[in-house]
């Protein structure tokens, strides 16, 4: 979390816009306030990490429409759409489309902000997520062929013994792979090996 | 002399008159005819026996041959009475034909005998007077003054006078006589009067003639045709005339009535044009689809078809006399009473009515009256043609209820559809007014935030709940205003606001918005609130059709005018730059349901034409020439008077 979160707003109504930077400003928080989808996109390669508020119903480009370009590109940051038109099609639409969360105007501050901040939480757990399991395939992507297969051994339970049977190792062999495998993976313990062998199967 | 008299009678006669008269007998009526005619038959009295078939014929032969001889007819005793009758009335006899019953044998020699003594004695007469005339015509005595004077008198007066003898010569005539029968008096003097009257009147003139000479005769007016072209006609009188010599004619008064005739003629040919086309009108007065009635000048009816009594389900008989106002349904009587009250002056124009049958039923008619003057120009009553719109009124009251019930049905969804506009609408400022209050609240109990921004946030907090005011205020309006409220509308600034409330600058996005407004309107006369919502869609749908567009080329064009055909009115028209509307689409934007919008319920512009059409104005669609489309409306304005 060593990178600062910022709340990206896009309403076409200008009060709203304002309010909603109010209240983000009020929590503490950063924010960038556009008044058009497209005034968003224009500044997209200046978008960091943080949470969308997206307001549904604008003129040019929707919010929907807004949100289709935003997975065609990839893009991770999540969205918490806010319309004015609180009906069953566009709820479903926004959430087909990706979306964090679903607010209707008028949106009650107080739970509005403690989505933005959920949303917040989550965005950054998983960036950091993110963050070790990509530490954690560097640290495997060091071992050799022969180390990752005693590693999943061992993390599977095996003790040192049974792994050189398996193997067709000797019992020696088996205890210097060992010894690679924590120095490559900076592991204090065989827990530590194990967190990081998970990481890397999840990705 | 005797001819077939019986021998008893003849016996009798003998005996009685032997000593006095001879007594002769003729062979048969053959003899009798030959010998009357050749003159050859001297006889002081003829007597004609029982036997005799035609004996008034025969006596009638005897005057005619101008022989003065008396004649007894003998008869049979039942029949005297009524041979007397017969010869009353026969023509061409004279006093001096008696009947005589053959049972009164008595009395029969003595009235021979007086007959023949009265014949003697006239036959001597008669010859005194011949002799007298024949020295007189020898002297040709001047005639006297007074006889001139009648000549004189005659010539110059007007009407025409001719004399005319037994055959129907004219003796003379006067001068007028001349112009009327149209001959000179030499050409007319001894010819046949009859040969101067057209051909199939001639038998008629005899008749006349001999009418009048017959004893007992009584001369007649009577119209006859004279021969010739022009055809024209004379009045003849008759009477008989006796001249000097005892000759019989007739004297005969003519009068040109040539002119009363040809007037008569004309009169009885328009009485004849009159009577066909009064009865044409009849028949067609009864004939035609419509009620009629007539009425005096008091409005009580005095004659009325047979389709009013169908349409009232009266019998005439009943409704003449009736006062007009009865037959009028209680809601329409006043205004007929005004109209009644005016009827003279003016009120000719069609109007509806309702009026009460004898069924107790209620009927609507198209009522076309007619007032009616006489030559004195005076009102003397009405005709009314009464058109029979129950039915279509029927129709309209129907239609009427249904658009008040689709108008209400309409409202009401209009509502359920702006609802979501409305709670958009609203969701705006009360986001606003929501997130800045709690970030106030925030930056207050954290002590951040400078003193000018927390002012600012306060000023537009009050504005956007001034804003979630007037959304509400206009929902309130629409939703509890049933009845149109109309009061005086500033129409340019009606526009401006609306306008400013649709807040196109800010919600769409590159749309220029002109105004062109009238400058010196009237006021208008509307709902206000409708009139706005009206606007709020034709610019929503104007903006709505220009998203296609490149942004430099959304032009909102707003105009207001003052129209003058017959009345002044004030007009509105929202035009746009997009992409129009094709010709189904003209004819089916304002039907119900119908939308070219994903998202629409399709009742926008209907309820825009029907809050249009209730202020009796017309919503009009049309395509602007340089493209894009134009909906226009128009609203009554505010009478000064």
């Amino acid at each position: 979390m060593n990178e600062q979160q910022t709340v990206y707003i896009v309403d076409d109504e200008e009060p709203v816009r304002r309010a909603l930077a109010m209240l983000a400003k009020a929590d503490g928080l950063v924010s960038r306030s556009y008044d058009s989808a497209l005034a968003f996109l224009d500044d997209y390669e200046q978008v960091g990490p943080g949470c969308l508020l997206l307001d549904v119903c604008m003129p040019d480009m929707s919010g929907p429409q807004l949100q289709e370009e935003l997975q065609r590109r990839a893009a991770s940051l999540p969205v918490i759409v806010i319309t004015g038109h609180g009906d069953v099609p566009t709820a479903v639409k926004a959430m087909q489309s990706g979306a964090y969360d679903f607010v209707e105007k008028p949106f009650d501050s107080e739970d509005l902000m403690e989505r933005v901040h959920r949303c917040l939480d989550i965005e950054a757990r998983r960036r950091e997520h993110d963050q070790l399991r990509r530490e954690a395939t560097e640290y495997i992507n060091k071992l050799t062929r022969r180390e990752q297969q005693v590693m999943e051994l061992l993390v599977a339970g095996r003790r040192n013994k049974e792994i050189a049977r398996d193997l067709f190792i000797s019992f020696r062999t088996v205890e210097l792979h060992r010894a690679k495998i924590m120095e490559k993976l900076e592991a204090k313990s065989l827990s530590d090996v194990v967190r990081i062998a998970m990481l890397h199967s999840i990705s | 002399m005797l001819l077939n008299v019986d021998s008893d009678t003849r016996a009798v006669l003998h005996a009685a008159l032997d000593d006095r008269l001879d007594l002769e007998d003729i062979g048969g009526l053959e003899q009798l005819s030959i010998g009357l005619e050749q003159g050859r038959i001297h006889s002081d009295a003829l007597v004609l026996g029982v036997s005799l078939d035609e004996p008034v014929r025969i006596a009638q032969r005897v005057h005619s041959l101008g022989v003065d001889m008396p004649v007894l007819i003998l008869s049979e005793p039942g029949h005297c009475d009524q041979l007397k009758r017969a010869l009353k009335f026969a023509p061409f006899l004279g006093n001096d034909v008696t009947p005589h019953s053959i049972a009164d044998g008595d009395t029969l020699a003595s009235v021979l005998a007086d007959m023949v003594a009265r014949a003697r004695k006239r036959r001597r007469y008669k010859g005194s007077m011949e002799a007298a005339q024949q020295s007189l015509g020898k002297i040709s005595a001047p005639p006297p003054q007074i006889t001139r004077y009648f000549e004189r008198l005659l010539d110059r007066a007007p009407i025409g006078v001719l004399n005319l003898s037994i055959n129907g010569a004219i003796l003379n005539l006067n001068r007028h006589a001349c112009q009327v029968l149209g001959v000179s008096e030499r050409d007319a003097l001894g010819s046949s009067l009859a040969e101067l009257f057209a051909e199939h009147e001639r038998g008629r003139l005899q008749a006349i003639v001999a009418r009048c000479v017959a004893p007992l005769g009584r001369g007649q007016a009577e119209t006859l045709e004279i021969a010739g072209q022009p055809v024209r006609h004379v009045e003849i009188i008759a009477s008989s005339l006796v001249d000097r010599s005892g000759q019989l004619g007739a004297t005969i008064i003519l009068q040109d009535v040539s002119a009363r005739i040809r007037a008569e003629q004309e009169r009885n040919k328009a009485i004849d044009n009159l009577r066909a086309s009064e009865s044409r009108y009849r028949e067609l007065v009864e004939t035609m689809n419509e009620a009629l009635a007539l009425t005096d000048a008091s409005y009580r009816i005095t004659f009325v078809n047979r389709q009013f009594c169908d349409m009232f389900a009266y019998r005439s008989e009943e409704v003449i006399g009736m006062p007009l106002i009865n037959l009028v349904h209680d809601e329409d009587k006043e205004m007929m009473r005004r109209r009644m009250a005016t009827a003279a002056q003016d009120g000719q124009e069609r109007f509806e009515t309702a009026w009460t049958t004898r069924n107790g039923e209620k009927i609507y008619t198209l009522t076309s009256p007619k007032s009616l003057f006489d030559e004195e120009q005076c009102y003397i009553g009405c005709l009314g043609v009464f058109t029979d719109i129950t039915a279509r009124k029927a129709v309209e009251q129907r239609e009427k209820l249904h658009m008040l019930e689709l108008a209400q049905m309409s409202r009401v969804t209009t509502i359920g559809e702006m609802s979501s506009q409305i709670a958009h609408e609203l969701a705006q400022p009360l986001s606003a007014i929501g997130g800045m209050s709690s970030a106030l609240l925030k930056f207050l109990g954290k002590g951040i935030g400078s003193s000018e921004d927390i002012e600012e946030s306060l000023g537009e907090i009050q504005t956007q709940a001034k804003r979630a005011r007037e959304i509400i205020m206009r929902l309130r309006n629409f939703v509890r205003n049933e009845e149109l409220q109309r009061v005086p509308v500033e129409l340019n600034e009606l526009v401006s606001t609306v306008i400013r409330l649709s807040n196109v600058d800010a919600r769409w996005k590159g749309i220029s918005v002109e105004l062109r407004l009238g400058q010196g309107l009237p006021q208008a006369l509307g709902d206000r609130v409708l009139i706005e919502q009206v606007m709020l869609n034709l610019v929503r749908n104007a903006c709505e059709a220009m998203q296609e567009l490149e942004q430099g080329r959304r032009h909102l064009t707003i105009a207001t005018n003052a129209v003058d055909d017959d009345n002044l009115r004030v007009s509105v028209s929202v035009s746009d730059t997009g992409p129009g509307l094709s010709e189904a689409l003209l004819e089916q934007a304002c039907q119900p349901f119908f939308t070219t919008k994903s998202g629409g319920m399709g009742m926008g512009l209907a309820i825009a034409r029907s809050v249009v059409d209730a202020h009796e104005g017309r919503l009009t669609i049309s395509n602007n020439p340089q493209g894009g489309a134009c909906f226009s409306f128009d609203l009554p304005v505010v009478n000064d008077e």
